[in-house]
């Protein structure tokens, strides 16, 4: 393969990469159109690959995250199994339904969270008293101080989750962008854990896709090298970012994410992407 | 070691070591370089599925019950989720 191509490759693993880690998203979004457009894959071969860089930015940025816990891996391994098994619904009524409907509720869902986070403050619940209660954690605030925080609407969460699963394994889309906001506006979990069990979950939602594309032999080695590569280092520097940032602004900046992920998710509804 | 550090130590190691060899695989040109750039991206692959498999040991070490039932559903379905990939 051209060294060209592989640089180009790493180039745009690493632009995902920062973006998964930041934002707790797949990094599929900016894949998918790249590898397609750019490198001329057919649709087939650009979502085998672009799985894999999926799982390196994910499990890149996790291994960082979880190490300064900052991913609830028990909260996320909760959410997972909603998660997969929407995922498995959505194998199975993905000819039922046609993918437009499905991209323009998610849009709307995706511009209503943009908005929610732009117009009111991150909420936090710290429980009353120090219990037993599973779903109570701590975490660190921006200031570097230890705090308590009580998981809320966990029911709620797992269909969302699922909901979530559902969208992803129909459309391709939906992981980390549905995920992120419902575990921050509906379950009032910090916007830094929110983003960054994303981050561990969304390895676990892809490998079972991913390991059976490769083991299949759908995988184009070299592409599939060259931009988890990239991602892999994106995700490094996205962890190293996210950890300078104030909760506030990642908000801010998630929000504007939303609102590009729903105009680019609208105009392929529309059949114009 | 907790459940947060040993899951983030078998990232860290499975992660790293899967972009390592696929750095060589690229080096490498023919039918070898494919090989390895294969193992590298399945060590790659594999390192989410074995992060949940430690994390099921290191919560029953740490006797959490409640997790550990999740855990283990989590793992099951993940068995689900690779059969019907497979399958359907």
């Amino acid at each position: 393969m051209d060294p060209l191509i592989i640089l180009a490759l790493i180039g745009v693993g690493v632009f995902a990469g920062i973006i998964g880690a930041l934002f707790g998203l797949g990094g599929g979004i900016v894949f998918v159109p790249f590898l397609t457009i750019a490198f001329g894959l057919s649709a087939m071969d650009a979502a085998a690959v672009s799985l894999i860089g999926i799982v390196a930015s994910s499990v890149g940025a996790a291994s960082k995250h979880v190490e300064q816990r900052r991913s609830n891996i028990r909260l996320g391994l909760l959410l997972e199994v909603a998660t997969a098994i929407g995922a498995i619904a959505g194998a199975f009524i993905a000819g039922f339904m046609a993918d437009w409907i499905l991209l323009c509720v998610f849009s709307a869902m995706l511009l209503y969270s943009a908005l929610h986070m732009i117009l009111h403050k991150e909420h936090i619940t710290e429980p009353a008293t120090a219990s037993d209660d599973p779903m109570c954690f701590e975490y660190t605030d921006d200031k570097g101080e230890n705090r308590a925080y009580k998981v809320e609407n966990v029911k709620g969460g797992m269909l969302g989750c699922a909901a979530a699963g559902v969208l992803a394994s129909m459309t391709g889309v939906g992981g980390g962008s549905i995920k992120v906001p419902l575990m921050n506006i509906y379950m009032h979990i910090p916007i830094k854990l929110a983003s960054a069990t994303s981050s561990y979950m969304i390895g676990i939602t892809s490998f079972s896709g991913a390991i059976v594309f490769l083991l299949n032999g759908h995988v184009l080695l070299d592409y599939a090298a060259g931009l988890s590569i990239g991602a892999f280092l994106g995700a490094i520097i996205g962890v190293r970012l996210s950890g300078k940032l104030k909760s506030g602004d990642l908000r801010k900046y998630l929000s504007i994410v939303l609102i590009i992920v729903a105009v680019l998710e609208l105009l392929k509804a529309g059949g114009i992407m | 070691m907790n459940a947060s550090s040993a899951t983030a130590l078998v990232l860290r190691v499975f992660v790293t070591l899967g972009i390592l060899i696929m750095v060589v695989g690229l080096l490498v040109s023919g039918d070898i370089g494919n090989d390895i750039l294969f193992l590298g991206i399945l060590v790659l692959v594999s390192a989410p599925l074995l992060g949940v498999i430690t994390t099921f040991f290191a919560l029953i070490s740490e006797k959490d019950t409640y997790w550990i039932k999740v855990c283990a559903v989590l793992l099951i379905i993940m068995g689900i989720g690779i059969v019907v990939s497979i399958v359907w």
